[in-house]
């Protein structure tokens, strides 16, 4: 067929991309997977509960690592650790492979009433010195970096201001909050003693996953309007629709909350502002940001409106045992790890500080 | 100029004027509390609906849901009560419990 040209040409072009909108439409609407879950290969090397422990490199599955030592990434509790890995060509995951890191991602799992018991103590003191510990024996090495994000970045600073000992080398905090008065109107009703948390508790003993997804909805309520306008838009273009329904699943996909850990949150992170007013706790003792001594990279991005600079600002601050690096990224919360933004700049960089302070390995 | 990207603009400008507007007043302690009050209302409700079925199914000597998930709440204190003693166990023995 002779394609249009000449002032036919643009025409011609709306015609065929109203065409594949038309048909996209129709595969979206019946449930096409454009980006399926989890593409890069991984083997689980550790399970407890419902956390699990999947190794990317080597043994046939991924690159073989050329960096020491390895990289546990580390999500929050609410989210879905696949956001570390949403689909080919927009990986974190692989991205780190590709950099030559030994990578493993620590997934809490989904959480049903057999976890409504699950504390802090059993993520911080159980899962994830074990996770650590499973990590170094698979690698054989006597160390690790973490890599943790949001939520998960919190709980990697807690896990370690309990356990100073465990062998971290390096620790990379990307927007990770600190200071909770920042974190918009619901957690400010919980701060403020307006919300009792034990009256959101579902007849699991968890925190619903809806709840969680109203909490995200209510920061963003036209986020959706947007969303559809820009899905229409680009409703012809598989290569938008892949990137599209991976993150939108990653977003809209929140797993419940264990009841006895949200608790525990709601009163030390929350009420008591704990990493700010050096008053966490973990195993009945107090424990200290100032006790952690590794080096530590500091990752906000000045367009994040979920973990906003007020939340994060005083993170530098109040790590006095070590001397962090800030780096400030012009991304919003996602775009520090995923997308476009991510693969060109902001990813570059995370890995080229974690790449500085790692050494040969494999 | 394709319907599909002033379809975007629009609804981008719009955004920025409502949006911004509807952020503000959902972000207010009044709003908060009125959405709060909406979740736990809906739990209420649901607990209401499901009355009628609790009843014949506790008179044929049945559990409902909610008592299964009770059932599994108090398991999982138990368990987890064991798990921790467990550890702190470990912990005694080795002097760290990481198992280094």
């Amino acid at each position: 067929m002779m394609a249009a040209s000449g002032p036919l040409e643009p025409v011609a072009r709306e015609l065929g991309r109203t065409a594949a909108r038309l048909r996209n439409g129709i595969r979206f609407a019946t449930g096409t997977q454009w980006a399926p879950i989890g593409p890069t290969p991984s083997r689980v090397i550790w399970r407890e509960g419902k956390a699990e422990l999947r190794h990317y490199s080597g043994h046939g599955l991924g690159p073989e690592p050329r960096l020491a030592p390895p990289v546990i990434v580390v999500g929050g509790l609410v989210g879905r650790s696949y956001i570390f890995d949403l689909h080919t060509g927009n990986s974190f995951v692989g991205r780190m492979l590709d950099a030559g890191f030994d990578t493993f991602v620590l997934d809490w799992g989904e959480p049903d009433a057999d976890d409504s018991a699950n504390s802090l103590e059993t993520y911080l003191s159980r899962y994830f010195p074990r996770a650590v510990n499973a990590v170094r024996a698979e690698a054989g090495s006597e160390d690790v970096s973490i890599v943790g994000y949001c939520m998960g970045g919190a709980m990697s600073l807690h896990a370690l201001a309990g356990r100073p000992d465990l062998p971290v080398r390096n620790l990379v905090l990307i927007a990770t909050p600190v200071d909770f008065r920042h974190l918009g109107s619901m957690v400010d009703a919980v701060c403020e003693g307006r919300l009792d948390p034990a009256t959101v508790l579902d007849e699991t003993g968890n925190v619903p996953a809806t709840l969680i997804s109203a909490f995200f909805a209510v920061m963003k309520p036209t986020a959706p309007v947007v969303k559809y306008a820009n899905l229409v838009q680009n409703l012809w273009n598989e290569q938008y629709l892949t990137g599209y329904q991976a993150l939108n699943r990653c977003f809209q996909d929140h797993v419940p909350l264990p009841g006895a850990a949200f608790l525990q949150i709601a009163r030390q992170w929350m009420r008591e502002n704990g990493f700010v007013t050096d008053n966490l706790r973990l195993d009945g003792r107090r424990v200290h940001l100032a006790d952690l001594t590794m080096p530590i990279l500091i990752v906000t991005g000045s367009r994040d409106e979920l973990v906003p600079a007020g939340s994060t600002g005083p993170t530098a601050g109040l790590l006095t045992g070590t001397k962090p690096e800030v780096l400030e990224l012009e991304a919003g919360h996602a775009s520090l790890t995923t997308g476009r933004t991510a693969a060109k700049h902001t990813v570059p960089k995370i890995l080229g500080w974690l790449a500085d302070h790692s050494g040969p390995g494999g | 100029m394709s319907s599909g990207v002033d379809l975007q603009r629009f609804v981008v400008q719009a955004d920025q004027v409502i949006g911004r507007r509807l952020e503000g007043m959902l972000g207010t302690r009044r709003a908060t509390d009125l959405l709060l009050r909406g979740f736990r209302l809906q739990g209420s409700l649901q607990r209401v609906v499901e009355k009628p079925a609790r009843v014949v199914l506790h008179t044929l000597n049945m559990p409902t849901r909610g008592d299964v998930a009770q059932l599994r709440r108090a398991l999982a204190n138990t368990n987890e009560q064991l798990s921790e003693m467990s550890r702190r166990l470990e912990e005694s023995e080795t002097g760290g419990g990481d198992g280094r």
